[in-house]
């Protein structure tokens, strides 16, 4: 469970995506459409939102 | 529902912070998790302990708090307005925090394993369906961090 970051979506694979957690990568569930480099939010295994609005501005501000 | 559980419900995705900070183990985080689903008793010391957070913010507006009708006011207007003025932590905290950390009222457009798509002011986003097991396709629902924690009414 880790819904503080945005996380970068690396590969989508029908209701299953490859999420990138700071270089290591995890299997999560999108059960919604999602695209490959999408920023999302991420509970318990599953995408709960894709925030790429305000990833871009949290990323900016952390200079990530 | 007694007013410890209304509390809890509300209270319990900041248990997954609290657990990272490491103020409470894995047990503990399993037993309120429990309590919460299941209704399980526990104590309101213990939840204001664990909560203490939550509870110097509600203690600002008042000291009578064990009361359903003045949690409901906390969630639903107080702990939104802090949010929005920026309060302590939120002075800072990023935007996406601030969306989840809101409660609102939003609309169940999709059920699917232990999740409902719903759409509220900000957009879509999934919640867990741990709290209201019953609700379908259409209801209305408040929503706090990745829960649904309560039926609402269309109005």
């Amino acid at each position: 469970m880790c819904l503080a970051f945005p996380i970068k979506v690396v590969e989508v694979n029908k209701d299953e995506a490859v999420v990138d957690y700071g270089g290591e990568f995890r299997r999560v569930m999108a059960l919604d459409p999602v695209t490959k480099g999408d920023y999302v939010l991420v509970q318990n295994g599953i995408i709960i939102e894709v925030v790429n609005r305000e990833a871009e501005e949290f990323l900016k501000k952390h200079e990530c | 529902m007694n007013v410890e559980h209304y509390f809890l419900r509300y209270a319990f995705p900041c248990a997954y912070i609290v657990k990272n900070l490491g103020e409470i183990d894995e047990d503990e985080f399993e037993f309120l998790k429990d309590c919460a689903i299941n209704l399980k008793p526990i104590s309101k010391d213990r939840l204001e302990k664990i909560f203490y957070r939550a509870f110097e913010k509600i203690s600002k507006y008042t000291k009578e708090y064990w009361d359903i009708v003045v949690m409901e006011k906390y969630f639903k207007e107080w702990h939104n307005q802090e949010i929005d003025k920026g309060v302590g932590y939120y002075a800072t905290a990023p935007a996406h925090i601030k969306k989840l950390s809101k409660v609102y009222k939003a609309k169940i457009l999709d059920k699917k394993f232990n999740t409902f798509l719903v759409e509220y002011p900000e957009g879509q986003r999934r919640v867990f369906d741990d709290f209201v097991k019953d609700a379908q396709v259409g209801d209305f629902v408040f929503i706090h961090f990745g829960y649904a924690v309560e039926m609402a009414s269309e109005k």
